[in-house]
């Protein structure tokens, strides 16, 4: 009779695992106490005891941090930024405070391989879970007690971003209830939705990945493609990605030279033609950008051919290959970046600034003229 | 034994005597450990728990034991339900005692399948709807008897939210 041990049938293999969904916050104490109320043998009531109270902690279940999928950017022009930054948000899903290494990985196509760099390199994010179901409207959340004193909860304290049901909002206070085991979150604006008891409230950060574009290996573009990436501290072994990479194009200008001539002043232009000595050829030299990005300080250089003679004050520049030598603007020797170097006979063109300036798709034509010894 | 009956045993049983009235009532102590369901390869064992993990599996065994020197009777043992937890379907326990739950925080306690609540639904009408062992907040054992000396130990199971 001393000892009446029960026979404890097991059959909890049997029961499915409740839904992840609800949960409870990192650091709460579950207490639990048990009272007897009984009688003696002639029925009289006795004074109830009680037990002492037993604790159980709750730990920390480490949980992948949800990782935000920054849009692709515009294209960018290789050597025109040291980097491209990319903005992300990293929100824990956990139980509670949990620190997330940041990493990238960049997979090139068409371009050179790069480092992202990453700032900062880790953040810490706080994380409990609703105590009570929370309301649209309401202004305030309640979450276990965390087991300390303090002006925040599992790490979320006054001006922490946290997310309630995908939501966010930015905390104004925490008040701590020791007695009632809870939390009181204040918030800066109302819920816009409810969320239920047992929901995770995870806290939100931003950090930056900087993408150096690298250099188009072939042709006029290529793309870097970035996926970040965070992973727990407390568990390695868990972390969370973007889930759509963000795809930067990096693009290069693509100038292709033309070279005509023309044997009637500048009226018709071919590759080829014949004249007899003392025709004055106009020369017709077309630098066309069929890259998509501006070349800049685009600078023409043309030996004038043997038997031939510079004729100055002839030259002229156009922006589109079809203006005629007639209606193309003229150059001046020696000005606007235009020289004729008599000594090495060579006609010069480098107008740099605008003029320099060949957008992607455009043309800068250079006309200059020579008489036929 | 000697046929010569000491003095001093004599007055011994007469302080036992004296001391008998004081001593003529139950007294029920209770305490409670809790372990933790841990697996290990196939199978799972309990340990000593701490601290727990939202999913883990807790057990909370109460040993009750009536160091008084009569029986108590009608010793109903009541836990609620600890905040953060939900119930084990059929993990209460207690040998020899009749075990029933409460759904409304200790007001009001059946047998399982008598723990019902209203629902009333879109038409007007009112359906009576078993409530799942989820939605247990307390369970009560009661043991008609717990005689002097004797102990027992019931026992429940709940997942940590």
């Amino acid at each position: 009779m001393k000892s009446r041990l029960a026979v404890i049938a097991v059959g909890f293999g049997l029961l499915a695992p409740l839904a992840a969904m609800a949960s409870t916050a990192a650091n709460t104490v579950i207490s639990n106490t048990a009272t007897v109320n009984y009688n003696d043998a002639g029925g009289a009531a006795q004074t109830p005891v009680t037990s002492a109270a037993v604790t159980v902690t709750v730990t920390l279940v480490a949980s992948a941090p949800s990782v935000s999928s920054p849009p692709n950017p515009a294209p960018v022009a290789q050597g025109s930024v040291t980097s491209v930054p990319l903005s992300y948000t990293i929100t824990s899903t956990a139980n509670g405070l949990d620190s997330y290494t940041l990493s990238a990985t960049v997979t090139p196509s068409n371009v050179t391989a790069v480092t992202a760099t990453i700032s900062p390199t880790s953040v810490a994010l706080g994380g409990t879970t609703l105590a009570l179901a929370a309301n649209t409207g309401d202004t305030s959340i309640t979450v276990p007690y965390d087991g300390v004193a303090g002006a925040s909860v599992n790490g979320i304290g006054a001006g922490s971003v946290i997310v309630i049901g995908g939501n966010t909002y930015t905390v104004a206070s925490v008040t701590k209830n020791p007695a009632a085991n809870t939390a009181t979150i204040a918030l800066s604006t109302a819920l816009t939705a409810g969320g239920t008891l047992g929901s995770i409230v995870g806290e939100r950060k931003t950090f930056t990945v900087n993408v150096p574009p690298g250099t188009v290996t072939t042709g006029p573009s290529g793309t870097q493609t970035v996926v970040a990436t965070g992973t727990s501290v407390a568990s390695p072994g868990i972390s969370g990605s973007q889930v759509t990479a963000t795809v930067i194009t990096v693009t290069r200008p693509v100038l292709t030279v033309a070279k005509f001539v023309s044997t009637d002043g500048g009226v018709t232009f071919g590759a080829n033609g014949t004249a007899q000595p003392g025709t004055v050829l106009t020369y017709k030299i077309v630098a066309s950008n069929t890259g998509t990005t501006d070349a800049t300080t685009v600078a023409f250089t043309d030996v004038v051919p043997q038997y031939l003679t510079y004729v100055s004050g002839q030259a002229k520049f156009a922006t589109s290959a079809a203006t005629a030598y007639s209606a193309a603007t003229a150059l001046t020797e020696s000005a606007g970046g235009y020289t004729f170097t008599p000594a090495t006979n060579t006609v010069s063109y480098n107008p740099g600034g605008a003029n320099g300036t060949v957008p992607g798709g455009s043309v800068l034509v250079l006309f200059f003229q020579a008489k036929i010894n | 034994m000697s046929t010569r009956v000491s003095a001093a045993f004599c007055s011994l049983i007469a302080i036992f005597l004296l001391a008998l009235p004081a001593l003529a009532k139950p007294r029920i102590v209770i305490a409670i450990q809790q372990f933790k369901e841990v697996a290990d390869g196939r199978s799972t064992k309990l340990v000593p728990a701490q601290s727990a993990s939202p999913g883990d599996v807790v057990e909370y065994q109460l040993v009750y034991r009536n160091e008084g020197d009569e029986p108590a009777t009608n010793a109903v043992i009541q836990d609620p339900i600890p905040k953060g937890t939900t119930y084990l379907a059929n993990s209460a326990n207690g040998d020899g005692t009749e075990i029933t739950f409460s759904s409304d925080k200790g007001q009001t306690f059946a047998p399982p399948v008598k723990l019902t609540y209203d629902v009333k639904l879109p038409n007007g009408s009112v359906e009576k709807r078993t409530v799942t062992p989820a939605e247990y907040t307390n369970v009560r054992w009661t043991v008609k008897q717990v005689p002097a000396g004797a102990s027992g130990k019931v026992v429940f199971r709940v997942r940590v939210n």
